[in-house]
Order: C-alpha cells, then structure tokens, then sequence
C-alpha cells in the first residue's frame, strides 16, 4: 500500500541513472541542474524546492522517492531549528509559499501547480529585426518563438532558458546595429566632411 | 543619416532596409511613399504593433486570446520566411 502510493505520486525512480535536479535556494533563486547525489553539497534540504524533467511541478525533495536515500529526511533536521519555536519548525509551509508567490514567478505555489510561462521577449527581438541591419535579431525570433512549445511540453527551465536567450540576443542585435551604424555614419561624415573640404576652395 | 553597414560592406540591400527612409516620409505625412521603401513593412509593422499590445494586455491579465495569438509561433515562422524571402526578391528586382 505504502510502496504504491510513492511510485503513484513520483515515478521513473527504479532507473539506474538518477536524474539531474533543479532547486531553489532559500533567496528563490533557481539552481541546477545537479546530480541527485550531489544535491546535499549544494545544501539541499527535505524541504527545499526541487524539479527535475518530467516531474509536474516543483515539489520538496522530501517528497521525490529517488531522493530518500540521498536528502535526510525533514523530521531529522527538525531538531536543528530552535525547541523554543516548534510552531515556526511545524508549519513552515504556509509562509514560505506566499513569498514564492510574491517574490519569483518562477516559483512553486500550492495553487497554481504549473510554473507561470516565461516573457519570450518576442517584442524585443521583432523590433530588433527591424531597426537594425544585423540578423542577429531573428536568431532572437527562433529563441522566442521556442518558449512557447517549450513551455507547453513541461520544459520549464528549458523555456525559461530560450526566453533569457532571446533578450539577450535582442539587445546583442539593437546595441551591435547601434554600434555599427554610429562608426559608419561616423566614417561616412568624415569622407564627407573631406569632400567638403576640397571643395572650400571653390567660389560658391 | 546613418548608412546601414550592410549595404556599405555588400551593396545590396537588407531585409530591413528603408526604415529610416520610411520614418521620415510617415513624419512628413506620405504613407504611401513610406511603404515604399520597405514593403515587408505590411507585414512587420502590425505585427510588432500586436506583440507590443500583446506585451501591455499580459501585463494587465486581460485580452488572454488576443494574447496567445498575437504570440503564436506560426506568426513568428512566417516573419522569419518573409524576411528572408523579401530580402532575396528585393535584390533580385532592386526594390
């Protein structure tokens, strides 16, 4: 009864490669991915945040069976929190997942099971494309045109990932156009101005 | 005006050609003139314009249908194709 229930909510844990995980750190920013085995050293705990692909959505790694034997369990490290406060150290959840909610869109909310989809900064490379000369900016489309699909398919981090590409390149494209434009306007006035020189000695 | 590097360095003009030339006929009240020097512009300008819309209504949590059509990646592939295509025809009919 036990064992099924476990295999029901997390599966795929039989495998002999261990999967590589995600995590979020206690400042919500996202880590990874790392080997299973290596989540202890990056300071994971029973009740950190953890993803990997093909999970439905963030979950504690206490939770992920492939995880049991790697990451102490939460009541173990329960001793750790101060005795004087056993409120604080038995409802951690409530608190933490409102400040997910405020603070990373990336996070995990009870509520809301799926991460929120990334900005592919589709606007960003568009007017890339067309206010600058160089194709930079439609390698930035392809990116941003990836997040969506991405998304759709559960590969959170690898949309989110495509999305960061996309205003990077973005704005590669825009300043490097800028740029570009600046020195060569800068050389077209100077022949100009040359021209103009050479020809002060005429009457006008 | 600025030159674009890219038609300094090849000759040829690129798939974004004429923006400026464009701006300063839309300024001057000639769009018609303005279409002229870039005609992916039928395409590229309305489309910038909804992404940007688009962008504004997700920030506001409305118009979620207009939102994921405006983001639809068949959009996105067709902007890719036609600049490239417009890029070549332009060239070879010296638009």
């Amino acid at each position: 009864m036990h064992r099924s229930m476990m295999s029901f909510v997390f599966t795929s844990n039989s495998k002999i490669s261990m999967r590589q995980y995600y995590y979020l750190t206690p400042q919500n920013e996202q880590k990874g991915p790392v080997d299973a085995s290596m989540l202890p050293a990056y300071g994971v705990t029973g009740s950190t945040m953890v993803w990997a692909q093909g999970m439905p959505q963030w979950v504690q790694a206490s939770r992920v069976e492939e995880l049991m034997n790697i990451i102490p369990p939460v009541t173990t490290a329960a001793p750790h929190v101060a005795p004087a406060a056993p409120a604080v150290a038995a409802a951690p959840q409530a608190p933490q997942s409102v400040t997910y909610i405020q603070t990373a869109p990336g996070g995990y909310a009870p509520q809301q099971p799926m991460m929120p989809k990334p900005n592919s900064h589709m606007v960003l490379a568009v007017l890339s494309t067309l206010f600058c000369c160089l194709p930079i900016g439609i390698y930035a489309i392809v990116c941003a045109s990836q997040v969506d699909s991405l998304y759709s398919r559960g590969d959170y981090y690898g949309a989110q990932s495509k999305a960061n590409s996309a205003r990077t390149w973005s704005i590669v494209g825009a300043v490097g156009g800028l740029i570009v434009s600046i020195i060569t306007t800068l050389i077209y006035a100077g022949t100009f101005a040359a021209g103009l020189g050479s020809l002060s000695g005429m009457n006008f | 005006m600025p030159k674009c590097p890219f038609r300094l360095l090849t000759g040829w003009n690129c798939p974004a050609c004429g923006v400026q030339r464009a701006l300063h006929a839309l300024l001057n009240g000639h769009p018609s003139e303005a279409l002229a020097y870039n005609y992916l512009f039928v395409f590229s300008i309305p489309y910038a314009l909804a992404l940007m819309v688009a962008y504004v209504l997700q920030k506001m949590n409305r118009g979620e249908s207009f939102v994921r059509m405006a983001n639809h990646p068949i959009l996105a592939r067709v902007y890719i194709v036609l600049f490239f295509v417009w890029g070549v025809v332009r060239n070879v009919l010296g638009i």
